[in-house]
């Protein structure tokens, strides 16, 4: 082992026991030093991967107790007939970390109204990577500005797109006029539909 | 594997660098007393080590700052250990320094060639006390924020550019975002890197020199590993015992665990308990032998030629006696500092008003996690809004200034101080002139005025009013004759009386005292009317004299009356009225002498008030109502 050449010879004419005397203390050294070094680090992992802890997580609040889970988000009437996405924020009450806010965007749907009337709801966010969608007027289709994937009004995927899924749908409740809908974030970039938790 | 190393041998060379930083020769044997060198490495790499940890949850500005230490030390796994650890780690560094100064001068390991190195070591302590004085504000706390406000206070005093030195450190003219941000960056970047550099240098020069021989040996040489190390090894693993005990204690105890967390900074707040750190106590101490202008000869002037002299050690050194006189001097500044860190505490313990700031501010402090859990979180506006609005605590800073002149609150200010005035240029304890509040409103309050009225309102037999005395009205009034009238009759009734206090205490609804019983009400509530007891009758009824509208009835029991209104008695609305204007005919009308407070407090101060003294505020597990 080299340590212990070196040491005979930094130790040149020592005693015979010194060697094994001083294996004995290398390894005691060697512990202790490195409990001494653990301690900080076990106690800075602990709080580092605090986000990784199945937390109970804190219920955001809507902007009504009507629907669980639901955001008000628009009335009926503010939706053109033809089927024309509309931009819509979604406002909730939101905890960050140490601070509850409320009524804050916790993110953008688009709304659009179909033939039959039905509503459809679309997460803002390109299943690809990301980035907001933008409503293309003259092609009447979604195109992403980030990485050029495009999805029809219906939120299907074009053959050529990056995005390996359609556009996220979201879950929506029409009450008394008012459109509600279920916010979610979706992971990106795999082709099944997995919500971010 | 050998094939690696040697590849990787012949190109950084790690071995030769292995030999020179393990097998560095230690004449006459590995000791205990060259450790404290090698614990000040290792306590500082474990303020590393957590520091960064902390860094990345901790967000310094003034709305945040605060709130995120919260955050870490009460939601985060594991919060209050690792802030325990940066915490004690720091004070331990403190000590640690001071010892391996000490053991350097004995040891006269300060002499050449190794003066430089000295020196080095003096700019490393500097550094090290710099990390302490940032990192004492970064939580924000109450405490933090009031003693590095002293601090940069002193700092301005220095000739020329003081002012803009504070306003540079501070980053403006006030206290706020930006003086978290320049401590932050102070004391995560700057400090650390500057010891970083100077260590190397510290050890570089050292490893040069070598060690200075402790009555040297040479049949016993021995080199830093594993010997030394081993011993070094200890003694850090006993720092870190000493540091997780420290932090272990409150829970040992059966607190909140972690160190303390004060509560939010407040400027407006009458911060009475600041003190530096403890290892600063002695400056404190030192600076209040300096009146007036001389502040700058305690602050600035002698601790500068303390640490001159320090630097001049290695010089002084040379001379036949100067080695004797080097360790004299420091023998004189630690003692110095400890007498006079001795005597700030000894002061600090025989000082009330001191004490009771103190745990006003433990009470802060334990009560702001119950604010917030109500809350149900902390709003963007920050934690000190919390506290700020809670009755609990600011309820008694109000009775304190506006109240306790008159009244008490068991017997104290409201803050579990005396009450005390200056006569013959002594101070002494105050007589109350008006009824101390303490069980204001509640069942024993409404028994005692009721069968022992004279002596619940005794204190106003001290008051004056425009040079006449108060008492008589009350102490000789109709209340007093008929309460001393109806004493026995109401004292053999004790059914009867129970029920009339159980009407009385109900018309409060108050919510802190236990639910009043209905049938006892009801009880009470004929006896109110008609004064009949279950044996004999009382001598007026209330009804003759007092109006009330009874709590939840449609219509007034009685409308009419001479004497203090009762709907709602005992209740914030009552006592609002009463503290509003004292003398509305509702309320005491021409007996009064209590001054109107409704132009001395505001909407916010009235409702704090009110809701303190009929206990309405988020629940605590704090014991209430004072020492």
């Amino acid at each position: 082992m080299t340590a212990e050449q070196m040491n005979r010879s930094t130790d040149a004419g020592g005693d015979p026991i010194q060697p094994r005397r001083g294996f004995l203390t290398q390894i005691l050294a060697l512990v202790l030093s490195g409990l001494v070094a653990l301690l900080p680090f076990a106690a800075g992992l602990l709080v580092f991967l605090d986000p990784l802890r199945a937390k109970q997580r804190r219920q955001s609040g809507g902007s009504g107790a009507a629907l669980d889970g639901y955001h008000k988000v628009t009335r009926l009437e503010s939706l053109p007939d033809d089927g024309t996405p509309q931009y819509f924020k979604v406002i909730a009450d939101r905890w960050d970390a140490w601070n509850y806010i409320p009524n804050e965007p916790i993110g953008a749907v688009y709304l659009c109204k179909g033939e039959d009337g039905d509503i459809v709801a679309f997460n803002v966010g390109c299943p690809h990577a990301g980035c907001a969608v933008e409503f293309a007027a003259l092609k009447r289709e979604f195109m992403c500005p980030c990485h050029s994937s495009s999805f029809s009004i219906a939120g299907e995927r074009s053959a050529s797109s990056p995005s390996s899924r359609n556009l996220d749908e979201l879950p929506i409740e029409i009450v008394d006029g008012d459109v509600w809908v279920e916010f979610m974030n979706y992971r990106t970039g795999t082709s099944e539909k997995i919500p971010v938790t | 594997m050998n094939v690696l190393l040697n590849w990787l041998d012949d190109r950084i060379g790690y071995r030769g660098l292995m030999r020179d930083a393990l097998y560095e020769r230690v004449p006459g044997g590995a000791r205990w007393r060259y450790v404290w060198g090698s614990t000040l490495v290792t306590t500082f790499f474990v303020q590393v080590v957590t520091g960064f940890f902390l860094w990345a949850a901790y967000s310094a500005n003034a709305r945040g700052a605060w709130e995120s230490v919260f955050y870490i030390q009460h939601e985060m796994q594991g919060g209050w250990l690792l802030r325990g650890i940066h915490h004690f780690t720091a004070q331990a560094m403190v000590v640690l320094l001071v010892l391996h100064l000490m053991q350097v001068v004995i040891d006269g390991a300060y002499r050449a060639p190794r003066e430089i190195n000295f020196w080095i070591g003096l700019g490393l302590m500097k550094i090290v006390l710099g990390l302490s004085l940032t990192g004492y504000l970064l939580p924000w706390d109450q405490k933090g924020f009031w003693a590095t406000k002293v601090a940069t206070n002193i700092m301005a005093i220095t000739p020329v550019v003081g002012p803009d030195l504070q306003k540079l450190v501070v980053g403006g003219a006030d206290y706020g975002h930006h003086t978290l941000t320049r401590f932050f960056a102070i004391h995560a970047g700057l400090l650390p890197a500057l010891l970083i550099g100077m260590l190397v240098l510290h050890i570089y020069v050292f490893r040069r020199h070598g060690l200075t021989p402790h009555r040297p040996d040479p049949a016993r040489d021995s080199t830093f590993w594993p010997d030394q190390i081993l011993r070094d090894a200890v003694a850090s693993l006993a720092v870190m015992a000493a540091v997780l005990l420290l932090v272990l204690l409150p829970q040992l105890r059966g607190e909140s665990p972690g160190p303390e967390l004060g509560a939010p900074a407040d400027p407006s707040d009458q911060f009475s308990a600041a003190r530096p750190e403890w290892y600063f106590l002695f400056l404190f101490q030192f600076l209040k032998y300096f009146p007036g202008e001389s502040e700058i000869i305690g602050a600035l002037v002698i601790p500068g030629a303390v640490m001159f002299v320090l630097f001049l050690m290695p010089i002084i050194g040379r001379w036949k006696l100067g080695h004797g006189f080097n360790v004299g001097f420091l023998f004189a500044i630690v003692i110095g500092v400890g007498a006079l860190t001795g005597i700030a505490l000894y002061e600090d313990a025989n000082d009330a008003s001191f004490q009771a700031a103190k745990r006003r501010a433990h009470r802060d402090s334990a009560r702001i996690p119950e604010l917030i859990e109500s809350a149900a979180g902390i709003r963007p506006e920050g934690a000190a809004s919390l506290l700020a609005q809670d009755p609990l605590t600011q309820g008694p800073r109000i009775f304190a200034k506006q109240c306790a002149a008159c009244h008490r609150y068991n017997g104290h200010n409201g803050l579990g101080t005396a009450v005390v005035e200056v006569r013959d240029g002594r101070e002494i304890e105050a007589t109350a002139t008006a009824t101390d509040l303490g069980n204001f409103g509640s069942r024993e309050w409404a028994r005692s005025v009721l069968v022992d009225y004279k002596n619940h309102f005794t204190a106003l037999g001290h008051a004056t009013w425009n040079g006449e005395p108060v008492g008589p009205a009350f102490l000789e009034g109709d209340m007093a004759a008929w309460s001393e009238e109806n004493r026995d009759a109401l004292l053999q009734n004790e059914a009867d009386l129970t029920a009339l206090v159980e009407f009385i205490v109900a018309q409060g609804q108050r919510m802190d005292l236990p639910a009043p019983k209905a049938e006892l009400v009801a009880r009470g509530r004929e006896i109110f009317e008609s004064g009949e007891l279950a044996d004999g009758e009382l001598t007026m009824s209330c009804i003759d004299c007092h109006a009330i509208h009874v709590v939840g009835e449609d219509e007034p029991l009685s409308e009419d009356g001479v004497a203090p209104v009762l709907t709602g008695y005992g209740g914030a609305a009552w006592l609002k009225l009463f503290i509003t204007d004292p003398s509305a005919a509702e309320a005491y009308g021409e007996n009064n002498a209590m001054p109107a407070f409704v132009e001395k407090l505001s909407e916010q101060e009235f409702s704090l008030l009110v809701r303190w003294l009929t206990g309405d505020y988020v629940p605590t597990e704090l014991e209430v109502g004072g020492d």
